[in-house]
């Protein structure tokens, strides 16, 4: 099976970032607006960030999964399987950073996190 | 000052930086001393602050590149001999698509580490070395441990962030490069997907790093020693998570990030072994 081209999946890719812009800043708006999560807003953001992105990560995911069957049998199997959670740890992980250091720039005061 | 009777390598936090350290660690050689004058720093700064505003641009603008346009071929006669020799012998084949773009990537993650670090004031870079072990890797005994003042953590984020930035920077210079001439075409494509590979492993919260290091800071976890230890009794322990979990909603984040840092210093053997699988994947295909 050969891998498709990136606009066949283009519309799914636009639509899973636009939920997940649309996600992220509600949970920017939220955080604000609560009193007790004051000073503690990148730790719940942090939180927040993995659930939000999800739609957008799991349509780059599955972009992605018709590409590595160019790899085929026991090998190819093994590859998707270690590749897929990296993969969408990767995404998550570069998520987290952006989103943190935003929220870092409009909250900069914060408790640590051993406090 | 004798850095070397007070530098205890890699175990004083924020005093060395080490690229790349994919696998086992080795013995560090050093291949450069540098002094820190005024004159560097200014020259750093300038640096850093072209890299923090152009990395975006730049990468956009190769993605963009080099995706719509078809690179010429232009025919010259040095260039069709160069493309032979690469293509007929294993071993430049193997120097042009792995060796040299994984030695450029090292470098260029390292020098943008050792730049911002020496554009803050307080910021000192002494020297650059070669880590000599299962996989060769290159450092920076860089010290940011001095800097201090209100933007302190802001100037530190962006010292870790640095070696992503200039990866970025230098995968959008490459893909332009790529686009020109397509001779060339496969060596700089390359190094562009080295520079990306950086980048994607670099941004992972697998202990050592910049990824990790980033997110430590951004939650407010950098102040302690031993903060995987601490981690790792919130959440073995019965009566911390009982702890966190009276604390309201707050301490319900802190619970689920703490599994979420562990989760993900776990990833990192699934990392070298998938390493392993291709690159032995590679060799047989």
């Amino acid at each position: 099976m050969v891998g498709r081209d990136f606009l066949y999946y283009y519309d799914r890719f636009i639509l899973g970032m636009v939920v997940s812009f649309i996600l992220v800043v509600l949970s920017f708006i939220y955080i604000n607006n609560r009193k007790n999560l004051k000073r503690s807003e990148s730790i719940v953001l942090f939180v927040f960030t993995l659930f939000t992105t999800i739609p957008l990560n799991a349509t780059v995911c599955f972009c992605l999964i018709p590409e590595l069957f160019i790899f085929k049998g026991v090998f190819g199997i093994i590859v998707i399987v270690m590749s897929i959670p990296l993969m969408y740890a990767t995404l998550v992980s570069a998520e987290e950073i952006v989103v943190g250091l935003i929220g870092r720039l409009i909250w900069p005061h914060q408790k640590r996190f051993f406090d | 000052m004798n850095y070397r009777s007070t530098l205890e390598f890699g175990k004083v936090p924020g005093m060395m930086r080490r690229v790349a350290r994919i696998m086992i660690e080795g013995y560090p050689v050093t291949l450069i001393r540098t002094k820190n004058t005024r004159k560097k720093r200014i020259v750093a700064a300038m640096m850093n602050m072209i890299l923090v505003t152009a990395f975006i641009p730049v990468f956009v603008l190769g993605v963009y590149l080099y995706s719509t346009e078809v690179p010429p071929r232009l025919d010259w006669t040095i260039l069709k001999l160069l493309e032979d020799f690469a293509n007929n012998h294993v071993i430049i084949t193997i120097a042009v698509s792995i060796i040299i773009p994984f030695i450029i990537g090292v470098v260029v993650h390292e020098l943008g580490h050792a730049n911002a670090t020496r554009a803050c004031k307080k910021g000192r870079v002494y020297e650059y070395g070669v880590i000599i072990g299962l996989i060769p890797a290159f450092y920076t005994a860089a010290d940011d441990t001095m800097i201090t003042g209100p933007y302190a953590r802001l100037k530190k984020l962006q010292i870790m962030c640095s070696g992503v930035e200039a990866n970025l920077f230098f995968a959008g210079i490459f893909m332009v490069l790529a686009s020109l001439c397509r001779e060339t075409s496969y060596f700089f494509m390359n190094c562009a997907d080295m520079q990306l590979m950086f980048v994607a492993i670099n941004v992972l919260f697998v202990k050592g790093f910049d990824g990790d290091k980033v997110i430590r800071i951004i939650l407010g976890m950098d102040g302690k020693q031993n903060e995987t230890i601490e981690i790792k009794k919130m959440i073995r322990s019965k009566r911390y998570r009982g702890i966190l979990l009276s604390q309201g909603m707050v301490g319900h984040m802190k619970l689920i990030t703490c599994y979420v840092v562990v989760f993900f210093q776990l990833l990192y053997p699934v990392l070298v072994m998938l390493n392993i699988i291709l690159l032995g994947g590679m060799f047989l295909w």
